[in-house]
């Protein structure tokens, strides 16, 4: 177990030295949550003026919470893009002949992955901040949306880490991924209300682990601790993680070339 | 005898219907630099794939330091520093960070790892350029990097698949130097894959050539040589369509050993060739079939494998 963590923060400190030389990607994974913010907020401003959305608030602290899920929705599955190229220079290869455990590939991204998200959580929390949005729960409130994000994060690093290992092809990996993310974003309460969506919407919404990520950050921000909602996030999350836990714990018991 | 390093039993592996081995023997003492020597397509690569555990054998035996590669492929991995015939090092890191991250996955502790590194980096010559982002490095310094990894837990067996391979002769050369130095100083065993006549010929203590999957040949270089039997004479015709006649009369000359056709040219073994150049002569004008170019010189690798396989390691 050390042996696998030892291993497994050597290959974090990897995914930080190559972030490291690349100021656009520091840049850019910066200010998209941003942009986001900006835009929703701004997109949809009258749709609080629909009947049916929750009244008294304005749609930026509305979007609040569907715009950090979403960033933590794109960050989770562009995760395991880099393993790709590590398929093909070899790289992979390398790690494979040695040693190590071959879970710490996935965890040393994971660790990497639950970094990047924590932070930009906490940036876009912070530029919410400035353009007036206050979290109800307060402090602890952004330590749980922090917490939130995390848990789910990790499950959808998994569902990437999955693909890469299995898939040869890049075209595939992406066309997956789009395929997957679409669904994830928009049958959830993401951009409104689940009460102002279709019923079979609102059922598959239900269902998506996302909804829920979405509902108790949001519950957090607009009118605070709602310990039913946290629960049954919390649950949905847990399962979600280990179902694909479960999935790439298969994958990897397999050959990896 | 010391027990062997590595052992290899009628290995067989197959990618859907190529049989990229067929049926391979090898055996590997601790001490010595053992070349694979083989052309393209051989069967070089997916051997050594097996036997750092990458892919699993269809049949036979492998063991490497007395651990069977299917049962226990941790313990393997852990006497062995592998080598890939391509660059396999990580672009975006600096090469000090490359032989970091590596040192780490063999859990070397941080004040070993250090000087380890500072160490391989001085005999790579990389010293220098330690600090810069590899994807700027040439071919051959990316390459050096490569071995320097394969070496960062002084494993007990260094496999170098190609290691020379698209180098320039400088590097080629300074590799060379470093496999032997360590050869030297540390008695390090190793087992090098090559398409290289003269790489096998002067780096290796045992050659082991193959083809299409099978061992054809084996020993010191010295002695397969020997093998071959006196000098190498080879004719090149102006029509190669006349070469039969020339190839009969030669053969029934007492002093030549072996005499065939390959490549355009008939290749001819003899003792004393001396004698025999000015008897080729008079042959070819008796026959008169003119001879283009007529060369003589010691057998070399090359001259082993074509006794072996009837075919040259390169063609031209
Ligand atoms: N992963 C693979 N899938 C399909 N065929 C393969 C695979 N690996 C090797 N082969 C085939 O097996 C045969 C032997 O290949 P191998 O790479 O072992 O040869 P080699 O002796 O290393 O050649 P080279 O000198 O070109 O490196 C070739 O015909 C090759 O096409
Ligand atoms: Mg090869």
């Amino acid at each position: 177990m050390t042996g696998l963590l030892i291993e497994a923060r050597a290959l974090t400190m990897r995914w930080f030295w190559h972030l490291k030389r690349e100021p656009y990607n520091i840049f850019f994974t910066l200010t998209q949550p941003m942009i986001w913010l900006l835009l929703f907020g701004n997109l949809f401003e009258r749709a609080r003026e629909m009947p049916g959305f929750p009244s008294g608030t304005d749609y930026l602290t509305f979007m609040t919470a569907g715009v950090v899920v979403m960033t933590v929705l794109g960050n989770g599955m562009a995760g395991g893009i880099p393993l790709l190229f590590d398929r093909e220079n070899g790289f992979l290869e390398k790690v494979l002949a040695t040693p190590a455990n071959r879970g710490s590939i996935l965890l040393g991204r994971i660790f990497y992955i639950v970094a990047m998200t924590l932070a930009q959580t906490l940036l876009m929390l912070a530029v919410a901040y400035l353009m007036g949005v206050r979290v109800r729960a307060g402090l602890p409130g952004v330590g749980m949306i922090l917490l939130i994000s995390l848990l789910f994060t990790i499950g959808l690093a998994v569902v990437s880490l999955t693909l890469a290992f299995s898939l040869r092809e890049h075209g595939s990996f992406f066309a997956i991924i789009g395929v997957l993310s679409l669904p994830l974003f928009f049958l959830s309460s993401a951009l409104i209300p689940l009460n102002l969506v279709p019923n079979w919407m609102r059922a598959a919404a239900m269902l998506n682990p996302m909804t829920h990520a979405i509902d108790a950050s949001r519950s957090l921000i607009l009118s605070g601790w709602d310990w039913r909602l946290l629960g049954r996030a919390f649950g949905y999350i847990a399962a979600f993680d280990l179902a694909m836990f479960a999935l790439c714990y298969r994958r990897l018991t397999r050959p990896l070339l | 005898m010391t027990e062997p390093l590595v052992v290899v039993r009628s290995l067989v592996k197959s990618f859907g219907p190529v049989r990229a081995v067929d049926g391979l023997d090898l055996t590997v003492f601790p001490g010595e630099i053992l070349g694979l020597l083989g052309p393209n397509g051989a069967g070089k690569t997916t051997t050594i794939r097996v036997l750092v555990t990458l892919v699993a054998p269809d049949a036979g035996q492998v063991t490497v330091a007395g651990h069977d590669v299917s049962r226990s492929p941790r313990d393997v991995r852990r006497a062995i520093g592998y080598v890939r015939q391509e660059i396999s090092v990580d672009p975006y890191l600096s090469a000090r960070e490359n032989l970091w991250v590596y040192g780490r996955l063999f859990h070397i502790p941080g004040p070993t790892l250090k000087s380890r590194i500072e160490e391989l980096l001085t005999l790579v010559e990389l010293s220098d350029r330690a600090n810069e982002r590899v994807r700027q490095f040439s071919g051959g310094m990316k390459k050096r990097l490569d071995i320097a990894c394969g070496l960062m837990h002084r494993p007990r067996l260094l496999i170098l698949d190609e290691p020379t391979l698209g180098v320039d002769v400088q590097t080629r050369h300074r590799i060379w130097d470093y496999v032997r130095l360590l050869w030297e100083r540390e008695g390090i065993t190793v087992l090098l894959a090559t398409n290289y006549l003269d790489e096998a010929d002067r780096l290796s203590s045992r050659v082991v050539i193959v083809d299409r999957g099978k061992v054809v040949a084996s020993g010191t270089p010295e002695a397969l040589k020997a093998e071959v039997g006196g000098d190498v004479i080879s004719v090149r015709l102006a029509s190669e369509s006349s070469g039969e006649g020339l190839l009969e009369r030669l053969r029934a000359m007492p002093q030549v050993g072996h005499a065939f056709i390959a490549g355009g040219q008939i290749h001819i073994h003899a003792s004393h060739s001396e004698k025999l150049i000015p008897e080729i002569m008079r042959a070819a004008a008796d026959l008169r079939v003119a001879i283009e170019e007529l060369a003589y010189r010691k057998p070399s690798l090359d001259e082993v494998f074509l006794q072996h396989t009837g075919r040259q390691l390169r063609e031209g």
